[in-house]
């Protein structure tokens, strides 16, 4: 690429830019009126609530308990069970758990955290207690704390967990029916940050979408300006013959759309520095301390830093929108989806107990509101900083790509005047899907799957996982492929692999696990905090095996990912990949894309098992080969997960001190690499099914 | 095919375009083949949807064909296309100047982006307004000026880099006739020049005028190939614009005959 070229696009573009001067005034003006009106409706808010008497009193359901020493030594049981549940959180997370028992009675003083990480859970004995009574627990945290307010969810679960344990022993004691019901009721959840602190964390939110979206709006515009604009006034046409490459003009184009972004989010800044701190820090300047939505020097840096990420991101969406219109009328209908995809994962933001943790980091948009709420409430930690650089810089990176490919595809169609061929319905069977076709489809699926899909998991039931795997992975793929009448045996290679080959997949198991093992060591010794999202995967796992049994738990975390995940992955984007480029890219590809789909923290673990999924469907020709390699290695870990106390106690015998980060476990791990690696790769290349095709290799 | 022929400025070798609209195939290009020598003008003349701005189109690098070969000065246009553009003037009426800069600012930005440096861009500037006339115009924005000053910008937006080899399609489109007139007087200075032109259109008298060698292309085919006069002598006919009907005719009626 001749950066020469890239800049006297965008030289030109810029220049274009402001020479209209209406839009440019409108870009400028709108976030500087916008701002004050936001503050003064949240001023207004926290201002009411403040005024307001706090109702928060601590009820207590008075009920005849007979058995007075039960419910002590239910207390204790649940002292210990939350201690044992949360043994591990109370290093990783910092969480003190300190359950007093207060004695008095209708207690109307709030008590004090020592620390805004700590949470305390205030039981109220009853004074004449009864087999059926309820023992209250008051839970006190504070919001401010984004971990507790997050464990704070975890402890009304663990409660809930430990009633029906409880339940479950009386029952089997009395050997009788449904006498008790609940021995511990959560009466009510008492966030002690100043009443305030909740406002102006939505006020923050809203200040973090409203920016959001204003710079998407710019970049959609300024998108418009350069592309769609172009084609109908029939100006494309002359850039393209000048010895201009398509890629110089489209980042040249690009990086105009993104200096746009960034102007209007700089105008944004200043309305929000002008007018954000001031009026809602002068409410109640002692309960919000110094750091709330006041701006320091490093805060006002970090923002700005943090400015560039954000148009690059706009920018890319826009600019991959408008490749598809041929004129700025269709932009505009464009942009809506845009809009959509932009606003409704800010809007996540807005929810209560939605924290940047865990799932958050890897939706687009939703993850990058959140990140600037914490910085306007100064809760950002370099962590944070670096994972949502990444994330936002590479997820640009795709779209931009893809902005590249699209409109040059739409340009050459455009130029024969024709209908944009991915919507062109065949006559008669074909093959293959094309390389557009194919990235085409994978691109909305991973669209739709990391948006609505990511949106469904968090819901956090069986049925919600499933359908976001085949709702959004599998059908709309399967329904383009028969639009565009494509012969699934020829283009997703339906064979089946042959026994020997079906042994090497069971052998090469065992090596591909200590690869991912050793890659997962390694990027947990370089980030520590790591640990936390895999934890949470594993809750989940533990939960569903506790609700609906190992099957479903099977189904959900083995089959439905093994299935789906292969089917676009080493099906469609593969196979339409190939139609154009090398084995070894295609399998690099798919490796990465499948790598990062699952989110940041663990691509890295993530991109051998990638890899060689790439490898094995390439040299079996087969994608039932990968689908069934990939339902065993998710079983394992699957089952590794719910019987994780048997094998722990089973190591222990073995071998009592081994410690599953120590350096020692490597030796054997390389040991096992090296001596089943080869018999897989025998196994598996040594016999061929009978439709495999020599020439392909 | 393989030979190449670095005598001819442009050749092309068994071209196939083909577009999909309302869910049907159309074939626009059907194995055209064209060699245009240096230093000639060669006029391509077909009616309105013949595939004439699409094989120019492909022959500028805006457009791929679907099969086929583009040779200019010899070098495949596939391989070689940023330097082959270098050298190639493009006008069509799908390539406008940009309606929110002025005429001036138009020229230079192209000129720009063909690497010449300022001087030479505003030295060319002056020897197009000897021939031109736009002086009263550069410094107007596009937007504000008739189809005829936008089109002279447009020609001399075409010529800045002084290509060897120029591509006009409908160049005369809106022009008046005195601008039609130096538009011809353009192009055969640069003919005398040495510089190769490849010219598509539908009117005839323009052909007629400057044309060294025509092909009539219709429904995506090169009918003929040849010099004017043979091509009256071959339909026996007495001009140009009774030739073509002749061919045309000719070719419609070899269709309808299911032989």
């Amino acid at each position: 690429m001749n950066w020469n070229n890239v800049l006297i696009i965008y030289k030109k573009e810029v220049l274009s830019f402001f020479k209209n001067k209406e839009a440019l005034l409108v870009m400028l003006l709108v976030p500087l009126i916008i701002y004050p009106g936001i503050m003064l409706v949240t001023g207004d808010l926290v201002a009411g609530q403040l005024t307001k008497k706090s109702k928060a009193i601590l009820n207590l359901d008075i009920v005849d308990v007979s058995d007075n020493d039960s419910i002590d030594k239910n207390l204790i049981g649940l002292q210990t069970f939350l201690q044992d549940r949360y043994k591990e959180e109370l290093n990783v997370r910092k969480v003190t758990f300190s359950i007093k028992v207060q004695q008095t009675y209708k207690s109307k003083k709030t008590p004090s955290l020592k620390e805004k990480s700590e949470i305390l859970l205030s039981f109220t004995k009853p004074s004449n207690p009864t087999a059926q009574s309820f023992g209250d627990i008051n839970i006190y945290y504070d919001s401010r704390d984004d971990i507790s307010s997050v464990a704070v969810n975890e402890i009304e679960i663990a409660i809930e967990d430990y009633n029906s344990t409880l339940l479950n022993d009386e029952l089997i004691k009395r050997n009788i029916s449904l006498d008790i019901i609940n021995l511990f009721h959560i009466q009510d959840f008492h966030n002690i940050a100043p009443k305030g602190h909740t406002l102006v964390k939505y006020g923050s939110s809203l200040i973090a979408i409203t920016l959001i979206f204003l710079v998407f709006v710019s970049c959609q515009y300024a998108a418009t300006e350069v592309l769609p604009a172009e084609r109908e006034q029939n100006t494309l046409e002359t850039l393209l013959a000048t010895p201009l490459e398509w890629k110089e003009i489209i980042v040249g184009k690009y990086f105009a759309i993104v200096s746009a972004g960034i102007l209007n989010a700089f105008s944004n800044l200043t309305g929000i520095v002008l007018f954000g701190g001031s009026i809602i820090a002068s409410i109640d300047q002692q309960s919000y301390g110094s750091d709330l939505l006041t701006f320091t020097p490093l805060k006002v840096f970090t923002l700005l830093l943090t400015l560039i990420p954000l148009a690059l991101m706009c920018g890319s969406l826009a600019l991959l929108l408008v490749s598809f219109a041929k004129t700025r009328m269709a932009a505009s209908y464009y942009s809506l989806p845009g809009m959509l995809l932009v606003s409704i994962p800010a809007a996540i933001s807005l929810l209560p107990n939605t924290e940047l943790t865990g799932i958050w980091y890897s939706i687009p948009f939703a993850n990058i509101t959140l990140y600037f709420r914490n910085l306007f409430l100064g809760n950002i930690t370099v962590f944070s900083t670096i994972i949502i650089f990444i994330n936002i810089i590479g997820f640009s990176g795709i779209l931009a790509l893809c902005s590249i490919f699209v409109s040059h595809r739409k340009d050459q169609v455009l130029a024969g005047g024709a209908n944009f061929s991915l919507f062109y319905r065949p006559k008669t069977e074909k093959g293959s899907l094309s390389l557009s076709e194919g990235t085409f489809i994978a691109l909305i699926s991973f669209i739709l799957f990391t948006t609505i899909g990511m949106v469904l998991q968090t819901k956090m039931e069986p049925w919600s996982i499933a359908l976001s795997f085949w709702g959004f992975l599998f059908v709309p793929s399967l329904l383009y492929m028969k639009f565009k009448r494509v012969n699934p045996m020829d283009f997703l290679k339906l064979y089946l692999p042959t026994a020997t080959q079906i042994i090497g997949i069971l052998i090469s198991l065992i090596p591909i696990l200590a690869l991912a093992f050793i890659f997962q060591m390694i990027f947990n010794t370089m980030v520590p905090e790591n640990t936390q999202s895999s934890e949470m995967m594993q809750n989940l796992i533990l939960n569903f095996n506790n609700q609906y049994g190992i099957f479903i738990c099977i189904f959900i975390f083995a089959i439905t990912p093994g299935v789906t995940e292969e089917f676009i992955f080493r099906g469609v984007l593969f196979s339409s990949l190939k139609n154009k480029y090398s084995w070894i890219l295609v399998i690099l590809i798919t490796g990465i894309i499948f790598a990062f789909i699952h989110g940041i923290n663990r691509a890295i673990p993530i991109l051998p098992v990638g890899i060689f999924l790439g490898w094995l469907r390439y040299r079996t020709q087969s994608i039932f080969s990968v689908i069934f390699f990939h339902i065993c290695f998710n079983s394992i870990a699957v089952l590794q997960t719910i019987f994780s106390n048997e094998i722990q106690s089973k190591i222990n015998g073995i071998a009592p001190n081994l410690e599953i980060n120590d350096i020692k476990v490597l030796i054997p791990l390389v040991l096992f690499i090296s001596l089943t690696g080869p018999l897989a790769y025998f196994c598996i290349t040594k016999s061929q099914h009978k439709y495999f095709n020599q020439d392909e290799l | 095919m393989n030979q190449l022929d670095t005598n001819l400025a442009i050749e092309i070798a068994h071209l196939y375009k083909s577009f999909h609209a309302n869910n049907k195939e159309i074939k626009v290009l059907k194995d055209i083949n064209i060699k245009i020598p240096h230093g000639k003008v060669f006029g391509l003349l077909g009616p309105n949807g013949a595939g004439k701005t699409t094989a120019l189109r492909i022959i500028a690098g805006i457009l791929e064909p679907d099969k086929g070969e583009v040779f200019i000065n010899g070098c495949n246009i596939k391989k070689n296309k940023a330097d082959i553009q270098r050298k190639i003037g493009y006008l069509s009426t799908g390539t406008q100047s940009y309606p929110i800069f002025t005429g001036r600012e138009n020229i230079k930005l192209f000129g720009s982006m063909y690497n010449i440096s300022k001087e030479v861009i505003n030295q060319r500037i002056k020897e197009l307004n000897n021939v031109l006339a736009f002086d009263d115009i550069l410094d107007k924005k596009c937007q504000e000026m008739s189809t005829g000053q936008k089109q002279k910008i447009n020609i001399a937006r075409t010529l800045i880099h002084d290509p060897e080899f120029i591509i006009f399609d409908e160049p005369s489109n809106g022009l008046d006739i005195l601008t039609s007139k130096k538009l011809m007087d353009i192009i055969k200075e640069k003919k005398e020049q040495g510089k190769s032109i490849f010219y598509s259109t539908h009117i005839l008298s323009e052909i007629e005028l400057i044309a060294d060698e025509i092909a009539i292309i219709y429904k995506g085919e090169i009918l003929i190939c040849a010099d004017k006069t043979t091509l009256i002598q071959q339909t026996n006919t007495s001009n140009l614009s009774e030739a073509f009907l002749a061919i045309i005719e000719e070719h419609a009626s070899k269709n309808e005959d299911p032989s």
